[in-house]
This record gives structure tokens, C-alpha cells and sequence, in this order.
């Protein structure tokens, strides 16, 4: 009756603990809590400014730009038509917030008119300064005014040989300071005008108003991109749109990770329970693992997502694969034979809870240090193992106690092993293992690391080639590189830029640098200008006559003067606000190339080089090539994910040291190391690249492989040769891993292979260091 | 006028430079409406002459006319036409700099070497596929952009090439074309009396055969 009462009551906690996880994971709201974004394996307060501005740029501004490239054949008037149906349409739409023809010149005519307007508070500050630092370079026998005056004469009429001065005969005789050319010129390139052929696409820009990593921005927005390509086709049936938003490929790579990820469980409980099946002698026992793998997961997503407000979906893709570390406690327990007939299962478990608590044990002290890692994924993955490893032996030790026999013996070929005394065998295993001491010691020199962050996400070649052509029809391309000058004020990031374009002058002479921040004074020239100013009062007669001497009519240069006038009476406004207005009219793609903003502020630049060297720190200017910024980053993090699993590994080791003592400890640990090390050595004589994701998933093989060492030292221990559930267990944990190694993915294809590759070292270590040795005479055991 | 717009129109009219006469016409009055490509036979026998040409070398003497200007700006400079290749201004008084202008756009060299594309204007692209044919000296596209008035006194000639369209007309003004027999003497941008572009034709050899280097330094 105790017996009875006691399975019913573990019956009842399993029952009672598994409904209050399901409970728990069916009311989450999963869109919220699980992330497909790859900025989010970025930590949110990440400690390098310039890595946490481009996560901010790429998740902020810039993601949520669309682009359009709609191919039109036809008529003209029918293919003006398709394109305004279809810009219309997307206007229409509240998925987009902005949509802009490149072809339509509104905003660029209504940033020049307001700078235009605005050209005696932006332009003036900086031409007055360059001007003065001459005149107080040079001797100084004339007044300031007349100084500058002939200057501007001069100059002018310099400028008139230009082939500019063509485009630019309109507005000289309100801007003989040539205020306005000036500035042209150096803000040509910040945005790239359309292809003007009439065979060449309409480009569209577009900024829509939902994130692009979340639903509002990606359903909604395909939806009005479909309604606007049938509104352009009902014009022009032809008409073909090709199109590019980070919420497409997004959402593309959402769904490819989404089906990836019920696939590969499926594959991987499949092939666990097919290789329990052909190796267990009563099949449908089997189904007893099953438990024990499902306690894992289950223990693992309710623990992650419980301390986690938010998950990346790249936990639950490679921590699905920890059913095949999970079974390893089902086997042990299970395929355990009976010490002596009727032995009950406590008796069971007393014996066996040494290996199987040290095993769960080290592996979870091993993997909670990764929570003190500054990658969220690593963080996560850590309580995810973790939790999932001490949910399964928490289930197989319980499941166990409710079955009638808890026992299972496997085929005789599992557990067939060879045990005669042949030197041929021995010299061979000998061989193997010492070829295999020396692939461990001499192949991770030959290791390369990279990291790439687009191997975070799984390719959409299809996707990507259109992206690629609509980027390089809105101007992307190698020649050009971009940077991006922040500060925390709009005083301190225009000073950044005036230094980074110093720098750039000398670093890359003679190549163009295009920034709408040129527009801004700095703000040592605005406080300047009055002093400046001051002796300009008779500047105008002065100029007059300048220009009269120049073959000039200075009657034509009238605006100029009615606006110098109306200027210098009007009060002076504030900087920021000046600045402000013109900021404000930016629309478009100008208005991804400066922003102002309470405590963050930045401009764009546009080189016409090639990307080169990072110009230095005191500019506050880093070249915005988010991936390389971002491989920086994960080169970082596995630099420190390497440290934290030195530390883990140490731990292990000391552990193993404090449970058995220093020889046998040191036995017992030189089996998942020298594991990890041939895996490594195999992939550097392969001249394999190695990432962030082949170090996590070395840990994770470390720390399976070193169950095996546990569980073979146990028994040996007590005279028994090895289990057999060390060979189910790494059969089906190199099998579920190599199924990982399947993926699209490329580092959870590294993850998978690593993991596998380890494991199968380990069970072929564990079988070869047995027939390597010279047989023990009858009745001494290991010690 | 957007400054794209401008070079291009000026640049692509100037291979009709590449057959000069020796002075300067005196005809001072546009000619009658001509219908382009149904013209007489002798006005038929210039087009197809102009629009035959081959490697071109010119020295060229360009006033520009300024509103707000008394006296002319004089530019002096080298002009080199390749069938195919394009044409490249090299200019040489007041300043050294190149303009190259091909079918992939426009080009602007300084004189040390240094390459600047004038990116196209959006507002331009009609005048882009207008001025094209100018080029070649397509009378059949050229009908279509612009009216042409012809006049004749002797040997000497001149072409007004008025835009259709109001809005381009009012953008680039008219074109005016001086020759001798099959030789362009003058060219002028017209937009009003006191706003205009001069180009006159110092010397010109059809036929030249240019060297590596020239190809390389003034074309792309």
C-alpha cells in the first residue's frame, strides 16, 4: 500500500508540475516574449558608444526604410500613371509613414530654399571665420571690410569660370559670398539621385511606421505593398516591382527559423527514439525516455522565459537539441541492471545518485557561469541548459519511481564489447588514441576565428540578390563609405565633425566628403560671428566697389544687399533653434543623414572612397559599416565567452578533483578535454573557421563527454565494465547534434557539428582506452 | 537652370564644333522655320555632313555673359570628340580642369587628375533624352525636342534650335548655331541678350589620331 501510495503521489507531482509549466507557457504572449531580431543578441546597454549608436541607427532609423525599384515598360504617360497609383497606394497606407519618389525634387528644393533662406545663420558663422583666420594670417594693411570685399570680388569672379557658375547665375546676386555653391558642392553625394534614363526603374522611398522587427511592421506592410503593385499592374500590366525592407528579410528568415525549428525536433526526437528503439530489446519501453527528454525541455522554457522578459528564438533552436542530453540521465537510470534481484529502486538510485548529481551538477556549475557573460543569447542559453539538465534528472529520478520495473535491458549488441587479449588490437587502439594525442595537441594551432553576424540568421539567397540590386540602384556601393559623427549635443557633434573632416582632408587627400552637417556652423564660429561682424559695418559700400572694379554691376547685387540689411537688424536666434529649422525640413532620405536630438545627436557623411581606416576617437566618427561593427562585437563577446568557459571548465575540473580526489579526477577529466582539443585539432587540419558558436558548442561537448568519463569511472570503480547507456547516450547525443548540423543556420550548423564531433570522440576514447590496455588480472579493480 | 542640366545641354551641343570655318558669321537674324528632316536638299547635305563626324580637335574661345556682369568672362580651352567615346572639354584658361561627358554622364577632372561625377537631376531626365540625339546630330530625334529656324547668306549659315516645350525653353533657352559651308564657326546658348554662353571656334582638325595618354587624361 506504501508502495501504491508513493507512485501515486510522484504521479501526482509530475502530473501537478507539468500542468503548471504547460500552464505557464500557454499563457505567455510569445510575440512579445520571443525575438527573431538579431540586435537583440546585443546587449541593451552595450559599453562601446560606437556599437551601441549602430545598434541604435539599425534599429531605430534605419530598419524602418523601405525601397522600391518599380520597373515599367511602356508608354510614359502609362508608366507616370502605374507610379503614382502606386505611391499613392502606400501613402494611403497607415503601415507607411512616408513615401517619397526620387524622383520628386519637393524636398531637396525645400532644403535648399530653407537653407537658402536661413544662409546668414548656417553658412555665414563658418565662411566669416575661414576668412578672418586669413586676414589675421596675412599683413593686414587694409581694413577688415575692404580686405574682405575684394576678396569676395575676387572670388566671384574666379567662381564665373567655373562650370558651376552656370547653374548658379541665378542666385549670385543675392549670394556673391558664394555661400550656397559652397556648400553644394560639399554635400554632393550625401543622398543618390535616380538613374534619369527613361528605361531606368522609378525608385521609391519609403519609411514605414511600425518597427520592422515586429508584427506591425512587417504583415501590414506586405499587405500595402501588395495593394500598391496591384494598383500600378491595373496601369501597367507589365510593371515589375522589386523591393527590399529589413522586416522582409526579417520575417522571411522568422519563418525559415520557425519551420527549421519544428523540423529538427521532430528529426531529433525521431532519431533518438529510432536509435532507443534498435538498441533497446522491448521497443515500445522506450517510450519511458520520452519523459524524461520532454521534463528537460519543458523545465528548460518555463526557467528561461520566467527569468527573461525576452528570448531569442536562436535559445530555443539550439536548446531544443538538449533532449539528447537529457536522455543521457533516462538511459543511466534505466539500462542500470539490478545490483541484486528485487533490488528496489530507492536502493537503485542510492547507488547511481553519486554520478548522475556529479554529471548534472558540474555541467549546470559550468554552464550558470555563462550568465555572467555579456551576450544575452549566451546568458540565456546558460539557464536554458541549466535548467533543462537538473529538470530531466529531476524527472527520470521521479518517473522512475511510478514504473513497475524500472529496468531495461538492452540488445546484446549494444553492450557487446571485445575482451580477449589480442596485441594486434591493442597496438591498433593504441595507434588510434595516439594519432588522436596528437591531432589534439597539434591541430588548434592551425585555428582560425571569425565572427560574422549574418551567420546568425539563416540565408534567403532569393531575398538578399533582390535587396542587393534594389541597394545598388539607390546608390550602394564599394566605392562609397559612410560615417556617422555623433555627440552628445548638437555643439559637440558638429566640433566632431569639423575634426573628423580635418582628419579625413589629410588621411584620403583629394576625395570628396558630403555632409548635410556642413549646413551647420560650429559652434565656435557662432559665437565668434558678432566679434566678426563688428568690423563689417561699412562691408556693403565696400563690396559695391569691389565688384564695380571687377567689371561687375553692383546695382544687379541689390537682393544681397536688401538681405544683408534685413539680416543684420532682425535679433539673432538661439543656435539650436536655427539649427533646428533646418533639420526640420529634411525629408526623405536627407532625413536619414542628421538628427538632433536631446543628448544624441549625429550627422551622415558620404565618402567617394572605398572603406579604409577608422578615423580616430576624438573625432566621435566611426564608419557605418554595421556588420563589421557588429562582427566586431561578437569577435568581442567570444573573447570573453572563452574566458567565462576557461572558468567553467575549471570548475569542472576542480570539481571532478574534489569528488574523486586529484588522480582520478584528473582521469576522469582528461576525457572531455582531450574530447574538445581533437575536435578542435580535426577542424583546424580542415582549415575550418571557427566562431563564437563552435566555442559554445565545444563547452556543451565538454561537458556531455564528461558524463561518460563519470559514469565509466563509476563502474569501473566498482569492477563493472563501462554501462551501456554511455553509448546509447552519446549514439543519440552525436546524432541529435548532427541533425543540428543540418541547419541552414551557419552557427547552429557549427554548434551541431561541434557537439557531435566531441561526442563521438568521447565514445570512441571510452571504447578504445579499454582495449588499449593490458586485461586486469580477475578481481582488482580500478581505483 | 540646375547645373546638370546646363553642362549637359552645353556639352552635348558642342560637337557640332567639330567642322569650324575660320571667322565669324554675320548673320544676326534667325531664318525661317525649317521642317527637320523634310528640309531641302541642301540643308539636308550640312545636317548629314555634321552629324558625320569622326576624331575631332578644336581650340575654342567661350564668353560667358553674365546679367550681373559689365564685361564677359573669357575662357579659352581644347575640345576632343570621339564617335562612340565621347567628348571631353579641356579647358585651360582661367583654370585647368576637364569635363568629360559620355553615355555614363558627366565627368569633372581637375588638374591634378582627380575625377567628380556631376550626379544626374531628376528634373532633368527629359532634357537628358532630348539632348541625347544632339550628339549624333539625329535630325529625326531632334525634331521632336526642337523647332528649327534656318537661314543662309552664301556660304555662311546659322541653325536656331527653339525647344517645344514652354518649360524647357524657359529652362535652356535657345540654341544658335554659326557655319561656313560644312564648318560650325560659332555656337551660343541664348537665354536672353545679357545671359548667354558664346563658344567661338579658333581652329579645328577632323581626323586626328590621339595618343594613350590624351585618351587616358581626357576621356573616362
Amino acid at each position: 500500500m506504501a508502495i501504491f501510495s508513493q507512485k501515486w503521489f510522484v504521479r501526482l507531482l509530475l502530473a501537478v508540475a507539468a500542468l503548471a509549466g504547460l500552464g505557464w507557457l500557454a499563457q505567455l504572449d510569445y510575440a512579445k516574449k520571443i525575438s527573431t531580431n538579431v540586435l537583440d543578441l546585443i546587449p541593451t546597454d552595450e559599453r562601446s558608444p560606437e556599437l551601441a549608436l549602430t545598434r541604435e541607427l539599425a534599429s531605430e532609423e534605419q530598419s524602418r526604410v523601405a525601397l522600391f525599384a518599380l520597373d515599367v515598360r511602356g508608354a510614359a504617360a502609362g508608366r507616370e500613371a502605374a507610379v503614382e497609383k502606386f505611391v499613392q497606394t502606400l501613402r494611403g497606407a497607415p503601415a507607411f509613414d512616408e513615401v517619397v519618389s526620387l524622383r520628386d525634387t519637393t524636398a531637396r528644393d525645400a532644403l535648399g530654399h530653407q537653407v537658402f533662406q536661413q544662409r546668414f545663420d548656417l553658412l555665414l558663422p563658418g565662411w566669416l571665420e575661414s576668412n578672418w583666420q586669413e586676414y589675421v594670417a596675412g599683413e593686414r594693411r587694409e581694413p577688415w571690410a575692404e580686405w574682405l570685399a575684394e576678396r569676395v570680388a575676387l572670388k566671384l569672379q574666379s567662381y564665373l569660370g567655373s562650370p558651376e557658375a552656370l547653374a548658379f547665375q541665378e542666385i549670385l546676386p543675392a549670394d556673391p559670398l558664394l555661400l550656397l555653391p559652397r556648400l553644394i558642392d560639399s554635400v554632393q553625394g550625401v543622398d543618390s539621385p535616380p538613374p534619369t534614363d527613361a528605361g531606368a526603374p522609378t525608385l521609391i522611398w519609403a519609411r514605414t511606421s511600425g518597427s520592422p522587427w515586429k508584427e506591425e511592421g512587417q504583415r501590414p506592410v506586405f499587405e500595402a505593398v501588395g495593394k500598391a503593385q496591384a494598383a500600378a499592374l491595373s496601369d501597367a500590366p507589365e510593371a515589375k516591382l522589386r523591393w527590399v525592407s529589413i522586416g522582409r528579410i526579417a520575417s522571411a528568415s522568422r519563418d525559415r527559423i520557425e519551420n527549421e525549428l519544428s523540423g529538427l525536433n521532430l528529426l531529433s526526437l525521431a532519431v533518438v527514439i529510432g536509435i532507443a528503439a534498435v538498441c533497446l530489446s522491448r521497443v515500445f519501453k522506450a517510450v519511458h525516455l520520452a519523459p524524461v527528454m520532454l521534463g528537460g525541455l519543458l523545465g528548460a522554457w518555463v526557467a528561461t522565459t520566467l527569468v527573461f522578459d525576452r528570448v531569442h528564438v536562436l535559445v530555443f533552436v539550439v536548446g531544443s537539441l538538449l533532449g539528447g542530453v537529457a536522455v543521457d540521465y533516462g538511459f543511466y537510470l534505466y539500462l542500470q541492471p539490478p545490483a541484486f534481484p528485487d533490488e528496489r529502486y530507492r536502493s537503485k538510485v542510492g547507488r547511481l545518485i553519486k554520478p548522475l548529481l556529479a554529471s548534472a551538477l558540474t555541467t549546470v556549475i559550468g554552464f550558470s557561469l555563462l550568465l555572467f557573460s555579456e551576450l544575452p543569447l549566451i546568458r540565456q542559453l546558460g539557464v536554458f541548459v541549466s535548467a533543462g539538465l537538473l529538470s530531466a534528472l529531476a524527472t527520470a529520478l521521479l518517473w522512475f519511481a511510478q514504473v513497475d520495473i524500472p529496468f531495461m535491458p538492452t540488445r546484446s549488441f549494444a553492450s557487446a564489447r571485445f575482451t580477449g587479449d589480442s596485441a594486434v588490437v591493442r597496438r591498433l587502439a593504441q595507434g588510434l588514441l595516439l594519432v588522436g594525442v596528437l591531432v589534439a595537441l597539434g591541430g588548434p594551432w592551425l585555428l582560425h576565428w571569425r565572427d560574422d553576424i549574418r551567420e546568425l540568421e539563416i540565408p534567403t539567397p532569393a531575398l538578399q540578390a533582390e535587396a542587393a540590386e534594389v541597394r545598388t540602384l539607390f546608390g550602394e556601393n564599394s566605392e562609397r563609405t559612410l560615417f556617422v559623427t555623433r555627440g552628445n549635443s548638437l555643439a559637440s557633434a558638429r566640433e566632431s565633425l569639423a575634426r573628423f573632416a580635418a582628419w579625413h582632408a589629410r588621411e584620403y587627400p583629394g576625395d570628396t566628403l558630403a555632409s548635410i552637417g556642413n549646413a551647420v556652423p560650429t559652434l565656435a564660429a557662432w559665437q565668434a560671428q558678432p566679434e566678426r561682424l563688428s568690423g563689417l559695418e561699412k562691408f556693403v559700400p565696400a563690396l559695391q566697389a569691389a565688384l564695380e572694379r571687377h567689371g561687375f554691376d553692383a546695382v544687379a547685387f541689390a537682393p544681397f544687399v536688401n538681405d544683408w540689411q534685413a539680416w543684420r537688424s532682425a535679433p539673432r536666434p538661439v543656435y539650436e533653434d536655427s539649427v533646428g529649422r533646418l533639420i526640420a525640413v529634411l525629408r526623405g532620405p536627407l532625413q536619414m543623414m542628421a538628427s538632433v536630438g536631446p543628448g544624441r545627436c549625429w550627422f551622415f557623411s558620404v565618402a567617394n572612397h572605398p572603406p579604409g581606416r577608422e578615423p580616430p576617437a576624438d573625432t566621435a566618427t566611426i564608419g557605418v559599416s554595421g556588420l563589421e561593427n557588429m562582427n566586431q562585437l561578437f569577435g568581442r563577446y567570444r573573447v570573453s565567452a572563452l574566458r567565462l568557459s576557461a572558468w567553467g571548465l575549471g570548475l569542472v575540473g576542480l570539481s571532478m578533483l574534489v569528488l574523486y580526489g586529484a588522480w582520478r579526477g584528473a582521469k576522469i577529466f582528461a576525457l572531455p578535454l582531450g574530447s574538445c582539443l581533437f575536435a578542435f585539432g580535426v577542424l583546424g587540419l580542415a582549415g575550418q573557421t571557427l566562431n563564437l558558436f563552435h566555442l559554445l558548442g565545444a563547452f556543451l561537448g565538454v561537458c556531455l563527454s564528461h558524463n561518460y568519463a563519470i559514469f565509466t569511472a563509476e563502474n569501473a570503480a566498482r569492477g563493472e565494465e563501462q554501462p551501456p547507456s554511455i553509448r546509447l547516450s552519446a549514439l543519440t547525443t552525436a546524432a541529435s547534434f548532427g541533425i543540428l548540423a543540418l541547419s541552414k543556420i551557419p552557427v547552429v550548423k557549427a554548434l551541431g557539428a561541434t557537439v557531435a564531433l566531441i561526442v563521438v570522440t568521447a565514445l570512441v576514447a571510452v571504447e578504445l582506452v579499454p582495449l588499449a590496455q593490458r586485461p586486469r588480472p580477475p578481481g582488482k579493480t580500478q581505483g | 537652370m540646375n547645373r546638370h542640366c546646363q553642362l549637359l545641354f552645353f556639352l552635348l551641343l558642342t560637337p557640332v564644333l567639330c567642322l569650324a570655318a575660320d571667322g565669324p558669321t554675320q548673320l544676326v537674324e534667325p531664318g525661317p522655320l525649317v521642317e527637320m528632316g523634310s528640309a531641302d536638299a541642301d540643308w539636308q547635305a550640312l545636317f548629314e555632313k555634321l552629324a558625320s563626324q569622326g576624331t575631332v580637335f578644336s581650340h575654342f574661345t567661350e564668353n560667358r555673359w553674365f546679367p550681373f556682369k559689365k564685361i564677359p568672362v573669357v575662357l579659352n580651352g581644347e575640345m576632343r570628340s570621339i564617335t562612340g567615346r565621347g567628348l571631353s572639354l579641356h579647358y585651360t584658361q582661367p583654370d585647368d580642369r576637364t569635363m568629360i561627358v559620355d553615355e555614363r554622364g558627366l565627368l569633372l577632372r581637375d588638374d591634378r587628375g582627380r575625377s567628380r561625377e556631376v550626379p544626374p537631376d531628376p528634373r532633368a531626365s527629359n532634357i537628358n533624352a532630348a539632348l541625347l540625339p544632339v550628339m549624333r546630330f539625329d535630325q529625326k530625334e531632334l525634331a521632336k525636342v526642337f523647332l528649327l529656324h534656318a537661314a543662309r547668306s552664301g556660304r555662311a549659315w546659322r541653325l536656331d534650335f527653339e525647344p517645344r516645350d514652354v518649360a524647357l525653353a524657359h529652362m535652356i533657352g535657345r540654341i544658335i548655331v554659326w557655319g561656313e559651308e560644312a564648318k560650325v564657326q560659332q555656337l551660343e546658348f541664348r537665354r536672353s541678350n545679357s545671359q548667354r554662353v558664346e563658344i567661338i571656334i579658333d581652329d579645328s582638325a577632323a581626323g586626328v589620331v590621339f595618343t594613350d595618354v590624351e585618351l587616358k587624361r581626357f576621356f573616362r
